[in-house]
């Protein structure tokens, strides 16, 4: 009993301990790295943009047909995202064993399908992002406003994986030519 | 103790004047400040649920950080009274060492979803469930003594399986049936692991536990795939052709645990459990290969394998388990003639021949029970188990 006080019992306690701290520590290096872009969205569901306290939203990406966007873990496309960031300028599909190589098109950052995405493998069509449940009303209003486009900021990380950061709106322009104008 | 019973047994002259003071003495002396302890109980749940909602109302004005510091200091905190709280025994050592390590291992599952909140990050449930497992384990098996860490640990084991296998079938379309056989006897493995360690261990009665819990979800899980093996054909996996060779992989791989379990426990309990499993397997293929969706044919398989448990119940002299038996038997048996019936209970003979069979059948379950249930004398402390 006493070689197990000593011995056992301290492992085990610190082991949970240093785990999640080492887990913490990854998931604070993750979110630091990769870049962020900001990505107009449109609802995609109007009697249920808000539930609890995350917004689901589809990712309107510009210059792509949502048809074409890959929804496969084992798709050899991806989405190609062209401009400085986080001002996207053009996103095309491109296959994966082109831009894995070095003649791939001069992408500042390549999105791919995250097979771990709480939206299962539809991550780069759809989303969800968290919000402070006291600003959730505000959300909704702004959400269901047609005058209004909702814009996400979002890291790509090293792996090309999508993390919604951030919501905000700006006043939606005439028509999609005139979006760069309007900033 | 109460008062009344006693004045209740001295009237009836069932004992003495001098009897019943010795036994107020007794329990005089044994008895614990309940009200005392409920109260202090109590107040620290207030305590407890002050803070929560106060941190609960500053959510979202205390950064990120800051609340994930205070998380990990929380438990570190914990881990480190339990450290302190080892050596001693009694209500200190045993039952709140326990309570602690179970608020330690749940504030370390929250940890991840708090995570995940602060850094916007996702991940399919079963990664977190099985970093949980393999941080947690190794403290609550070699820690835990009671009946809550027996069943979280349980609970987090089945709930990682099941999180992955649910996550792994949207993956592909069509998990092979190696995957299926080997997810589903996660209670086996943990049934087994109970068994060794028991063997070894000083916690026996703990060791006792996991095994009697890991054997129940078991008896659970076999007993609800025989009622979906009902409800359609192909059963709980939808394709015939698969639950077959499921069925035939567990077969296999029950057997086999159930030969391991006879060589390693030969006592009654062992053998009694060994006979479950056996069961378990055989009924299970039967049901799967027959693809019978008929009333009377799916009411028999489900009635043969607790027919089995109830044949373990008394060969291993389990008095609640067998009652318990009796009770489901006679209740899929009074489900079965509502079924026969049920194109005559739109009419109001049938109704009638229905409710008389549920009442012969509870009356005749009754008797059967009374009659050859195992003595009290017999009974374990508390339902199946493994071991003696």
């Amino acid at each position: 009993m006493n070689r197990y006080r000593r011995f056992f019992l301290p492992l085990a306690l610190l082991l949970p301990l240093v785990g999640l701290g080492l887990i913490w520590l990854q998931t604070e290096r993750e979110s630091h790295q990769g870049s962020e872009w900001d990505v107009p969205i449109a609802g995609y569901d109007p009697r249920d943009l808000l539930r609890g306290h995350y917004v689901q939203f589809r990712y309107d990406w510009p210059g792509v047909t949502e048809n074409d966007i890959p929804t496969w873990y084992g798709s050899q496309t991806g989405l190609c995202i062209t401009g400085k960031a986080p001002r996207i300028e053009k996103v095309e599909i491109v296959d994966r064993a082109e831009y894995d190589q070095s003649s791939a098109p001069a992408c500042a950052a390549t999105a791919r399908v995250n097979p771990w995405s709480e939206e299962g493998e539809d991550g780069l069509v759809r989303d969800r992002i968290y919000v402070p449940q006291e600003a959730a009303r505000d959300y909704e209003t702004q959400l269901a406003n047609p005058e209004l486009q909702g814009i996400v900021r979002v890291r790509i990380n090293n792996s090309g994986f999508l993390t919604p950061l951030s919501l905000r709106f700006r006043p939606r322009p005439d028509d999609i030519g005139d979006r760069d104008e309007t900033e | 103790m109460s008062d009344r019973k006693l004045n209740k047994w001295l009237d009836a002259g069932l004992i003495d004047a001098e009897t019943a003071q010795r036994i107020r003495q007794y329990e005089a002396d044994r008895s614990r400040p309940v009200g005392l302890w409920s109260l202090i109980g109590l107040g620290a749940l207030a305590i407890g649920l002050g803070i929560i909602s106060v941190v609960a109302a500053n959510w979202d004005d205390i950064p990120g950080m800051v609340r994930l510091t205070i998380h990990g200091l929380l438990m570190a905190g914990i881990a480190a009274a339990i450290f302190w709280l080892q050596p001693r025994k009694g209500f200190l050592g045993l039952y709140v060492k326990d309570v602690l390590l179970f608020v330690l291992a749940v504030l370390g599952a929250t940890f991840f979803g708090h995570l995940g909140q602060v850094y916007q990050t996702s991940a399919p449930l079963w990664q977190p469930l099985a970093t949980w497992l393999l941080l947690f384990s190794p403290l609550l098996l070699l820690g835990g003594r009671g009946w809550l860490i027996s069943v979280l640990w349980i609970v987090g084991l089945l709930g990682t399986g099941i999180a992955h296998m649910s996550w792994y079938a949207q993956q592909t379309s069509d998990p092979p049936s190696i995957y299926i056989a080997a997810i589903s006897s996660l209670p086996i493995y943990a049934l087994l692991a109970a068994i060794f360690a028991k063997q070894i261990s000083t916690r026996q009665d703990f060791w006792k536990q996991v095994g009697q819990i890991a054997l129940a979800s078991f008896v659970a899980g076999v007993t609800f795939k025989l009622i979906a093996d009902g409800l359609s054909r192909g059963g709980l996996y939808g394709s015939e052709g698969q639950a077959g060779n499921i069925a035939a992989l567990q077969l296999g791989l029950w057997s086999a645990a159930a030969l391991l379990i006879y060589i390693v426990n030969r006592t009654t309990a062992g053998i009694s459990m060994a006979a479950i499993l056996v069961a378990a397997a055989v009924i299970s293929f039967v049901s799967s290969i027959a693809q019978s969706t008929e009333p009377l044919g799916n009411a028999i398989m489900f009635m043969a394998f607790w027919a089995a448990i109830g044949w373990s119940a008394i060969y291993s002299g389990w008095r609640i388990i067998f009652q318990l038996v009796v009770a489901i038997i006679a209740l899929r048996l009074i489900i079965l003639s509502f079924e026969l019936a049920s194109d005559l209970l739109s009419s109001g003979m049938g109704l009638i021949l229905a409710g008389m069979i549920t009442i012969a059948i509870a009356v005749i379950a009754y008797r059967f029970s009374k009659a050859f249930a195992p003595g009290r004398a017999a009974v374990e402390p508390i339902g199946s188990g493994d071991g003696q």
